[in-house]
């Protein structure tokens, strides 16, 4: 119990880190914090890339590409939205499946007509950046196996539906209602930040 | 409750969050991704549930073992700060007007549903093939099909999604209109009912060739390429 108090706080002081060096990216372009944060979270791309099963040499070039991209969109950083983990997670992904899968896939647009308006944000207070980090940290610690499982063969070995249903001998359906399951414990834990 | 600026009622029929976790995930290929970006661009709530999913990744990605960097990666780096960025030609969006697409949709295709080349499916029926990959042999594809039209009942050999972009259709499991996807398993046989009113345009990914009942259909099938 108090080792799970320790690593949230200790994920909440990083995840707080992590938003205030991309602040001063944005704000000053401030080489040393861009430094600390490339020290951090290149190694950690790099090592995504590699579960996708890029190889060594272009796993390297685009850790460095997306550093390159989290330096020049810093100021589209919200961390009312997001941890630092997971905006630099989104280019990774994105980053990945256009020049290795490349494929084209569009993303949603936010000025969709479609859309409609959000809900308004509660004001940016210094509290969400390191909030929400812990809160999925937390969350996503506490989910049994059979759903860390799935969500991790989905989200680090890129895998669909169906070979995650081969690979682990189980029903697709299985699969299917254990990623919801995961999502449903996600959404709980973030809904009353959001 | 909030309802969309276009629409006149609300989406009904929303994909399973198994769908947006894949998508989040990165693990769906092109012709699902254009698909589920679709359907969420109706949902109000999107931006937010997609958060929330993106949120799992970031949280696999803070806790995996770092990966070793070349030695001179960060100095690499540093030069490439100043580096003007290149450019992104940014394709001009075609003018919405009554247009039904929605933008990840309009923005892949890069033109609007009435400049396609839509081909022949069946009586009041066309089609246009938009993309095939994937796993399970994928298809993305439109239907247009005319107000009142029957689509002879069908199945495939694996998942079957249906997402309504104008117009509304029904079969047995319920009405379906814009928003709404309709996701059925391959073996289950359906025919769907064009409604009265206006056309209906619907966005389907299919695995494998549409097989259908009838022997009329099944005859007419080759020429469909679908």
């Amino acid at each position: 119990m108090d080792r799970d108090k320790t690593s949230a706080a200790a994920s909440a002081e990083l995840a707080e880190e992590m938003a205030a060096l991309l602040a001063a990216i944005a704000r000053d372009g401030d080489r040393t914090a861009f430094a600390r944060l490339f020290g951090h979270y290149a190694p950690r791309v790099k090592s995504y890339l590699r579960r996708l099963h890029v190889e060594e040499r272009q796993a390297e070039d685009i850790a460095q590409d997306v550093m390159l991209t989290v330096w020049r969109k810093a100021g589209q950083f919200d961390p009312a939205k997001a941890s630092a983990g997971t905006w630099i997670f989104t280019i990774a992904r994105n980053r990945f499946i256009d020049t290795v899968r490349r494929e084209r896939r569009p993303a949603l647009d936010p000025d969709e007509p479609m859309l409609l308006p959000e809900a308004p944000r509660p004001a940016d207070d210094s509290m969400a950046a390191g909030q929400i980090g812990a809160r999925v940290h937390q969350a996503m610690s506490a989910l049994p196996p059979d759903q860390a499982e799935v969500v991790a063969l989905s989200f680090l070995e890129g895998l669909p539906h169906s070979a995650i249903a081969e690979r682990l001998d189980i029903p697709l359906g299985t699969v299917k209602s254990r990623l919801r399951l995961a999502f449903g414990r996600l959404r709980a834990v973030l809904e009353d930040l959001q | 409750m909030s309802v969309a600026l276009n629409n006149s009622a609300p989406v009904t029929h929303r994909l399973g969050d198994e769908w947006l976790m894949a998508y989040a995930a990165g693990a769906l290929s092109e012709g699902q991704s254009l698909l589920v970006a679709s359907h969420l661009s109706f949902l109000g709530d999107a931006p937010a549930r997609l958060a929330t999913a993106e949120a799992a990744g970031g949280a696999l990605i803070d806790d995996l073992a770092p990966d070793l960097m070349a030695p001179d990666a960060l100095a690499q780096t540093l030069a490439r700060l100043d580096m003007a960025e290149p450019a992104v030609a940014s394709a001009a969006r075609p003018a919405t007007g009554e247009d039904p697409l929605p933008v990840p949709l309009r923005d892949w295709l890069g033109r609007g549903v009435d400049e396609l080349k839509w081909g022949f499916l069946g009586p009041g029926m066309k089609k246009v093939k938009l993309w095939r990959g994937g796993p399970n042999d994928q298809r993305l594809w439109m239907l247009r099909a005319q107000p009142g039209v029957k689509i002879p009942k069908h199945g495939h050999r694996g998942t079957e999604l249906v997402l309504v972009l104008k117009g509304s259709f029904s079969d047995p499991h319920g009405g379906f209109r814009p928003g709404d996807v309709e996701e059925s398993d391959g073996a289950r046989m359906h025919a769907l009912d064009i409604d009265e009113g206006e056309e209906c345009i619907c966005l389907a990914l299919t695995e494998g060739p549409i097989r259908f009942e009838s022997w009329i259909a099944r005859a007419i099938q080759p020429f469909i390429g679908l």
